[in-house]
């Protein structure tokens, strides 16, 4: 669509998202859990919204919920995730007259974001990643691998391990080599 | 996927991994690769996908890929263990297309290894670089290396034999050289590189003769800047019936009458920036209606910056017919009281600079006014002019003081001038409507900072 269209009837269109967000559709985990999201919100996955329009858009199944399949989509990380899109599928749409967009992209997340993916059970973190990034769902990744990302800056393989509770693979040897490899940029540490 | 305690090994999946990797920069992939062998091997291709590479000691933090630390040693590049080095560290960075040298002793070897390393090297800049024993290669030999290369831009470089090889160099694209003693016009005639499209320069390198030259050779000039010294009328001339490609104009002139100005700017018709700067004692009377019985409308011109003029309200009357599509305009020290015979009063003076500035105002297209030098007394009063009374202009300042999120870039402009009382007011203001600071509120500051003028103005009225 013309960025001009986008502009000129942004108010109808929000109306329209907000209208069509009351309609609700149900989406259904790997692990069975059924749960209600607004059209619109459900819609910020491609997935999702590939699937409701490829059914046609007057059709929009109700009652028939959307399998997803993934076994990264368990029934809590579903939960997280529609919070997520509930939250924000009435975030303004990008503005184009801005030259600085790439700054906007690189600044920090948002405080809501920021406590929304802060969660203490690490493995509805990774599971809520993976199936945002099965669900196509951009906005939701890059605010996961943000937050993973700032946990990660600045700190030893030791402590990354600790803190993602990876074991370490590498044998003595295979790491020594790869500290060899690399010499040049421990070199003036 | 899903074990919640316990220790894996792949804890995450490879695509998210990457993902995340993609935000991390170079010495924080090189410290975690030990994790774990998916992270080594992701880590791997996190680096492999960098196509932008900084090594030097320019303090600018321009990009975050900055691998210096690990490869200087006494602003040398290099030279305590050659190549091999250098070499292991290249072979990682395949996909690199851009590389930024800045402030380094560099040899030939050196530059030969990075050539070969970087199969997709398309652009490399080149900037404050000096070179270590330039007598072991020749000339043609660093031609032909640097030929290898896509696109060159080189800031300062300070070696006579660079100047010599770049003059056959197809490559080279953008050049600036300032403040190099052994430069003379006479080289610069005989070493100006035919492919240039952006020359920066000192002028007094360029004179009537180079100018001639560079008009035959280098047919695909687009930006040309020549700062420090005046420009003759003749030169002047010269620039602008040669290059017609120009898009981009730099220059200090002086002694030009506005109708010699605006015959020969008019020739240009592909000019989009143009930034004049006169001479301060000789101030150029910036007189629209002269200019254009001269000249047509100026329909390619974005932006115009001005430096040092002298103009009135009554002269400036022609400005909005002669700049249609200008966007951006930049004043310095205008003296703007020609007809203001008590130009130390205050009032006089606030009043011309008033004018002035409906006339701008009128400009259809502009968005972005900065004004610079004014003189003191009437800085105060000046923001205030703005916001009372016109409309357009209002709408820049708010855009620099207070809008949404381009927000630091402005605020730091703002902040790099002196600040006035009422700009500081303004914006503690700004603090008091705006609570929280997140996305939204942020997006929304323009409208609510209208609103709220808007509930200001109405409480007055009542």
């Amino acid at each position: 669509m013309a960025d001009n269209a986008d502009h000129i009837d942004g108010d109808d269109n929000e109306d329209v998202r907000a209208q069509q967000n009351l309609i609700k559709i149900k989406l259904k985990s790997s692990e069975g859990g059924i749960y209600e999201c607004g059209l619109t919100a459900a819609k910020m996955s491609d997935l999702v919204k590939n699937m409701v329009e490829s059914l046609g858009t007057d059709a929009v199944v109700t009652t028939e919920p959307i399998i997803l399949g993934n076994e990264a989509v368990t029934d809590a990380a579903l939960k997280k995730i529609i919070e997520w899109v509930e939250f924000h599928w009435d975030d303004p749409p990008v503005d184009h007259d801005f030259e600085d967009e790439k700054d906007r992209r690189n600044e920090e997340l948002s405080h809501w974001d920021k406590q929304f993916i802060d969660v203490d059970d690490q493995a509805l973190l990774f599971d809520v990643i993976a199936a945002a990034n099965y669900m196509d769902i951009k906005g939701l990744v890059e605010v996961g691998a943000k937050h993973i990302c700032s946990k990660i800056r600045g700190k030893s393989c030791q402590e990354v391990r600790e803190m993602l509770k990876i074991t370490n693979d590498f044998t003595a040897e295979e790491e020594d080599a790869i500290h060899k490899e690399n010499a040049w940029i421990y070199a003036k540490d | 996927m899903s074990g919640s305690d316990g220790q894996s090994s792949r804890v995450l999946n490879d695509d998210v991994l990457f993902l995340i990797f993609r935000h991390i920069d170079i010495t924080d992939l090189f410290s975690i690769q030990r994790v774990s062998q998916q992270f080594y091997e992701w880590t791997q291709k996190a680096l492999a996908a960098k196509t932008v590479l900084n090594i030097g000691l320019d303090s600018k933090e321009l990009f975050s890929f900055n691998i210096t630390k690990a490869l200087i040693r006494d602003r040398c590049l290099l030279n305590y263990n050659p190549y091999l080095v250098l070499d292991s560290m290249l072979h990682i960075f395949i996909s690199v297309k851009t590389l930024y040298l800045s402030r380094l002793t560099i040899d030939y070897e050196t530059m030969e290894v990075i050539v070969n390393r970087l199969p997709q090297l398309k652009i490399l800049y080149l900037s404050w670089i000096s070179i270590n024993r330039p007598q072991d290669k020749t000339v043609t030999e660093w031609t032909q290396l640097l030929s290898k290369v896509t696109q060159i831009e080189i800031h300062y470089f300070s070696e006579l034999l660079v100047m010599n090889c770049i003059r056959d160099l197809p490559s080279l694209q953008s050049l600036e050289v300032n403040h190099m003693r052994p430069l003379t016009p006479q080289l610069m005639a005989d070493c100006i590189p035919s492919g240039i499209r952006t020359l920066k320069t000192n002028a007094q390198y360029v004179d009537t003769n180079v100018l001639n030259i560079m008009a035959i050779r280098c047919v695909q000039l687009e930006a040309l800047s020549l700062c420090d010294f005046n420009v003759t009328l003749e030169q002047f001339s010269i620039i602008c019936n040669q290059f017609k490609r120009i898009k981009r104009l730099d220059i200090k002139l002086d002694g030009i009458s506005t109708q010699e100005l605006a015959q020969n700017i008019s020739k240009l018709k592909d000019l989009k920036h143009l930034k004049l700067e006169f001479s301060y004692y000789n101030k150029f009377c910036f007189d629209t209606n002269v200019m254009m019985s001269y000249m047509k409308p100026i329909t390619s011109l974005r932006s115009l910056s001005l430096d040092s003029i002298k103009c009135s309200a009554k002269r400036l009357t022609q400005l909005p017919q002669m700049l249609p599509n200008v966007t951006k305009i930049s004043i310095g020290d205008l003296n703007c009281h020609i007809d203001c015979s008590r130009l130390n009063d205050y009032f006089f003076a606030n009043e011309c600079l008033h004018k002035v500035m409906q006339w701008l105002s009128r400009v259809p297209k502009l968005r972005h006014l900065t004004l610079d030098r004014f003189a003191p007394f009437l800085r105060l009063k000046t923001f205030n002019l703005f916001v009372d009374l016109i409309p357009t202009v209002m709408d820049t300042m708010s855009t620099t003081t207070a809008d949404t999120n381009p927000l630091s870039n402005k605020i730091n402009k703002i902040l790099n001038k002196p600040m006035d009382r009422e700009t500081l007011e303004a914006l503690t203001c700004v603090s008091s409507v705006v609570k929280d600071n997140n996305l939204h509120s942020r997006r929304n500051l323009r409208t609510d900072i209208e609103r709220q003028s808007l509930t200001i103005n109405e409480e007055f009225v009542k």
